[in-house]
């Protein structure tokens, strides 16, 4: 996919007495960059009818959508084994280790 | 950077966990995951993400006081920063950064399950990195937790790339540091 697409979604917005209908909908943003997965679709967003790009209310739903595709994107899972073994790796190594203050230049 | 020696940004799931596969069924990992090409390529840039470098420097920190300070000598390091900023003039952008590596010994010394664990790649913070070829027979791993930022100047000269990672070891880690930046807390569920 050579281009960036964001969506815009019109989830009942209302306008005056009139509610629009609910919509998704794709729009180029950009043509440089990386792009998006070919099977992943971007979060939708709110066009407010001013041009500004908003989230749709609560982050949650955005947060869930990002975190399943990195997961998805990452392949690769984490185990709690593998997890305790690294970060005991990591602290062994540091652990008693003092942090040295820098030596200060001195001033002519 | 030249076109013919970019890799692709991102993969779709099966490229990536064929890649995984591949880097899981090595008997010899380290062979699988290092390049063995001249790593002074003029198409690419003196320094590339996934390189190891060695520079004997203290790993700079902020302290329990807040004070900035170094921590032990560190001798090789793991480069974190984006390849396509490498390539950018040095004026525009000045610095990279790089993860210290922590040397866990021989195999020996690590126990055969142990290393078979770390192998697996199925931790956040950290990164297992074989040994290279023209190295020693240690195995190292890459702390994600204490980044660094390396003025470009000392690449090259100071800083000196020592091993370059092949195209699937390198998706391998941009996935790892994908994983680890934007892991799930679960504080909006």
């Amino acid at each position: 996919m050579a281009e960036k697409l964001m969506a815009s979604g019109y989830a009942g917005l209302t306008v005056g007495e009139t509610r629009m209908p609910q919509r998704i909908g794709y729009s180029i943003t950009g043509s440089a960059g990386t792009p998006l997965p070919s099977d992943v679709r971007p979060a939708p967003v709110f066009e407010t009818g001013t041009g500004r790009l908003e989230p749709i209310p609560g982050p949650a739903e955005v947060v869930r959508t990002a975190g399943t595709l990195i997961r998805e994107a990452a392949v690769l899972p984490t185990t709690e084994e593998g997890n305790e073994l690294v970060d005991e790796l990591l602290s062994k190594h540091t652990q008693g280790l003092v942090v040295r203050p820098l030596e200060r230049r001195l001033k002519k | 950077m030249a076109d013919e020696g970019r890799w692709p940004p991102v993969y779709d799931f099966g490229e990536l966990a064929e890649y995984i596969q591949i880097l899981a069924r090595a008997d010899d990992l380290a062979a699988t995951f290092w390049s063995l090409a001249e790593l002074r390529d003029e198409r690419l840039p003196a320094m590339c993400q996934g390189d190891v470098v060695e520079l004997v420097a203290g790993a700079p920190v902020l302290g329990e006081d807040g004070q900035p300070g170094v921590l032990e000598d560190v001798e090789h390091w793991l480069v974190i920063g984006n390849t396509c900023d490498l390539d950018r003039p040095i004026d525009k952008v000045p610095w990279t950064q790089l993860v210290p590596l922590v040397d866990l010994g021989s195999a020996e010394e690590l126990d055969a399950s142990r290393l078979s664990q770390l192998m697996r790649y199925d931790a956040y913070r950290g990164f297992y990195v074989p040994p290279w070829p023209g190295g020693d027979d240690h195995h190292r791993l890459a702390d994600f937790l204490r980044p660094v930022a390396l003025h470009r100047g000392a690449v090259g000269t100071l800083a000196k790339s020592v091993a370059r990672m092949r195209e699937h070891s390198w998706v391998l880690l941009h996935s790892c540091l994908v994983r680890f930046l934007a892991q799930d807390d679960g504080r909006h569920d």
